[in-house]
């Protein structure tokens, strides 16, 4: 193949990789083959744990990459050679002569062993805290690599290097939304992110829950709609409010409605406005649905009481109990023991938990249940 | 013939940093201006659904052209209108689409382009699907010769590279709009939120955590993570943390930890700490753990208006409901407002009645359900 078809089949999949890590393993493989290396990887070394590890690989014997990262690469004399190296593109001997390199454990235990002992590097990131490089080897039989190999590599360096800290801007981001996402699934309300056409974005899993239901409120393939026309036209008007709000042009803050269901009690709907980012051709999320299930009875786990406050099984259960509205008298016969029991054992949650009311009880559960990671998603928690 | 090789991966170079960074586009137009001796040069686009046209980025292209592009003339636009029925990747002249004697009777011609130097087109196509249409159009002025073959090789050998470019970008501004999206959901619950990376490091906070944080009464934020003022408060939330971290890998159930943090005056605040299970991102950029910290001292009643709206409750009404909800007695609700506790027992009846609840601890369970949503009225004025 001609030359500059290579270098491009390699940059496509190089630009590609951080849209579709897979394609890092092809770039490997195209990088190695257009120089005659046999294997080839991503070496990342991580300084403040002083742990390196192959972020990506091609070629490798599967034993390379686990021995490398357990053992190999904190004693790598390739790696503590080329990162004192300014310039970062060479071929093996020019940092350690292939003689020398056969005086260590790392030259005759992996190298040798998994016949890898010749090599090209090139620095991919330098940064305070991490190294990155690419690492092509190939056997004895093939020999070590000449200056003339490098040519391709030079030529790759600036575009590995962007690609790979687009690659890493992307993971960040990608990461982070990720996060953001599981933080908004521990909350006990339904939360649905809206786009600039009233369509669905994204929601948590209360939000899921409350949709599967199919009771009231449902999503379509153009937006929110509700069991009644009015109710449907209703929140269209709440969501184009808040969306009109977040492109700057209307003024209301936030509006709010109830949702009617068959059986059970409406749900209660609050619609919120997204403050806007220039960021892209268009803006992705414009409006917030918030919404809340009285019906749902919203609890702390046992665990957390335990563990916050340390509250016995027994004591557990009488302070639920208390909060979900009981009276004293009513909780003794539901838990089957004696008034003076459950009255002692209030006094003994009041003291743990520091509170003095039944109302504030009730006020500290509840701020508790809004996270909802220990006890998620029981079926059947509707009351 | 196309430039020396030095200029062409300059180009190349220039688009990938433009796909994370879209305030890097207009260089790329003009480094590719300069290249092609193109007089200006724009980034348009097209979206089918707000039906809208718009020059996103541009070199030397008048800001008033810009405007008027996305009031007016844009949907009258016949390059790109012609260019809207060609392939994705396609390349080409604005000859090719359309002759400058045809273009010279439209009113877009006359009225707009001969004004703003849009007298010769080059054109690749970056993005041309069911939804959106994007171009990256050069243009020269009528002191111009129409572009030729050579600039319409650089662009052509661009062309692949600008499409990936785009695709990036596009993937990358919708990652960042939906993570503001999440933030803005998670700054409107009254719950401090704190995301940790896999060094323990504060990725990112809500809005309610940034408050909590600013007081400094209890809990700390530093550089290597949250801590608490009392040092045995604080090993012991460093603890729960790297816990919580070391647990992002390990399957089973999600369990958290969680921590007490004692502060000088008000009750403690109580911070339950989580790992983030997210095996499709693995890597160091990762987020591996969340923190929730809840100030009991914190209260957030509903405002009137959504009980208003929820609830049908009068401002009297609202007013007494929210004092119930405070935990106070009708006695003392009597006295506070100044009205007689008759008064205040038949108000409190029919808040039970339209709220459906039949005790106060109801009620209290009721207002908090609705409260975690506060509505921050500044953030949108």
């Amino acid at each position: 193949m001609h030359a500059e078809q290579v270098r491009s089949r390699i940059l496509a999949a190089l630009y590609e990789a951080p849209l579709d890590s897979r394609r890092w393993e092809e770039f490997l493989r195209l990088t190695a083959l257009a120089v005659g290396g046999e294997a080839a990887s991503l070496l990342v070394h991580d300084f403040s744990n002083t742990e390196s590890a192959m972020s990506k690989e091609w070629g490798f014997h599967p034993e390379v990459a686990k021995l490398y990262a357990v053992h190999y690469g904190a004693i790598d004399v390739w790696r503590s050679a080329v990162t004192a190296s300014h310039d970062w593109l060479g071929t093996s001997q020019r940092f350690v002569s292939f003689a020398a390199l056969l005086h260590t454990e790392f030259g005759n235990d992996l190298l040798l062993r998994y016949d890898i002992p010749h090599g090209i590097f090139a620095m991919v990131e330098r940064g305070p805290a991490r190294v990155a490089n690419l690492s092509i080897c190939r056997s004895a039989r093939a020999g070590a690599f000449d200056e003339k190999d490098l040519e391709i590599v030079r030529f790759l360096k600036p575009h590995m290097q962007r690609a790979y800290r687009l690659d890493s801007e992307f993971s960040a981001a990608r990461s982070l939304s990720g996060g953001l996402l599981t933080a908004l699934n521990a909350i006990s309300k339904g939360v649905i992110l809206i786009g600039p056409k009233l369509q669905v974005i994204a929601m948590n899993q209360v939000a899921e829950r409350i949709l599967a239901a199919n009771d009231g409120l449902k999503a379509e393939r153009n937006g929110l709609r509700t069991e009644s026309n009015t109710e449907s036209t209703r929140l269209d008007e709440l969501i184009s409010e808040a969306i009109a709000t977040s492109h700057g042009k209307g003024l209301d803050a936030a509006g709010s409605m109830r949702i009617s269901r068959r059986d059970l009690p409406p749900l209660h709907v609050v619609v919120s406005p997204v403050r806007g980012t220039d960021f892209g051709p268009r803006r992705q999320v414009c409006a917030v649905v918030f919404i809340n299930d009285p019906a749902q009875r919203v609890r702390p786990a046992c665990d957390t009481l335990h563990a916050m406050f340390g509250l016995t099984p027994a004591e557990c259960r009488v302070a639920l109990l208390l909060g979900d509205g009981h009276a004293p008298g009513q909780i003794a016969n539901m838990v089957g023991v004696t008034r003076n029991t459950v009255r002692s054992q209030i006094k003994s949650v009041f003291a743990k938990t520091g509170v003095k009311r039944q109302s504030e009880l009730v006020r500290m559960l509840l701020q508790n249940a809004d996270i909802a990671i220990q006890s998620k998603a029981k079926p059947g928690s509707r009351s | 013939m196309l430039p020396d090789s030095d200029t062409l991966l300059q180009l190349v170079g220039g688009l990938y940093e433009a796909a994370a960074d879209p305030a890097l586009w207009g260089q790329f137009l003009r480094r590719l201006s300069f290249a092609t001796c193109a007089t200006s040069a724009a980034l348009v686009m097209y979206d089918a659904g707000q039906e809208a046209y718009t020059l996103s980025s541009s070199w030397k292209v008048h800001p008033e052209a810009t405007r008027l592009y996305q009031e007016h003339y844009g949907s009258l636009d016949l390059w790109a209108k012609r260019a809207l029925s060609k392939p994705n990747a396609w390349v080409g002249v604005s000859g090719s689409l359309c002759s400058l004697s045809e273009l010279g009777t439209t009113e877009v011609y006359n009225d707009y382009m001969v004004k703003f130097g849009f007298e010769h087109g080059l054109f690749a196509l970056v993005a041309n699907t069911r939804t959106r249409f994007a171009s990256i159009s050069l243009y020269r002025d009528s002191s111009c010769s129409a572009f030729d073959a050579s600039q319409g090789e650089i662009v052509r050998f661009l062309a692949p590279h600008a499409q990936r470019a785009f695709r990036l970008h596009l993937c990358f501004s919708e990652l960042k709009t939906r993570s503001v999206g999440l933030e803005t959901a998670l700054d409107s619950i009254s719950i401090g939120i704190i995301v940790l990376g896999h060094k323990e490091e504060i990725v990112t906070m809500n809005r309610c955590a940034a408050e909590l944080v600013q007081e400094n009464d209890g809990i700390l934020a530093t550089r290597v993570g949250l801590r608490a003022h009392l040092q045995i408060e604080s090993d012991l939330l460093a603890k729960t943390i790297r816990q919580a971290i070391s647990r992002t890998k390990s399957s089973g159930p999600v369990i958290g930890g969680t921590v007490l943090i004692s502060r000088r005056a008000r009750e403690p605040l109580q911070v339950l700490v989580s790992p983030i299970r997210n095996s499709t991102f693995p890597g160091p950029h990762g987020v591996a753990a969340v923190a929730f910290i809840i100030d009991p001292s914190r209260r957030s009643p509903p405002t009137e208006d959504i009980l208003r709206t929820l609830f049908g409750l009068t401002p009297a009404e609202c007013r007494i409901a929210l004092l119930l909800g405070d935990g106070h007695a009708p006695r003392k609700i009597a006295e506070m407002v100044g009205v007689s506790e008759n008064t205040v027992r038949s108000q409190i009846k029919s808040i039970f009645s339209k709220t459906g609840v039949r005790r106060q601890s109801q009620l209290i369970r009721l207002l908090l359900s609705n409260s975690g949503v506060t509505i921050q009225e500044e953030l949108f004025t």
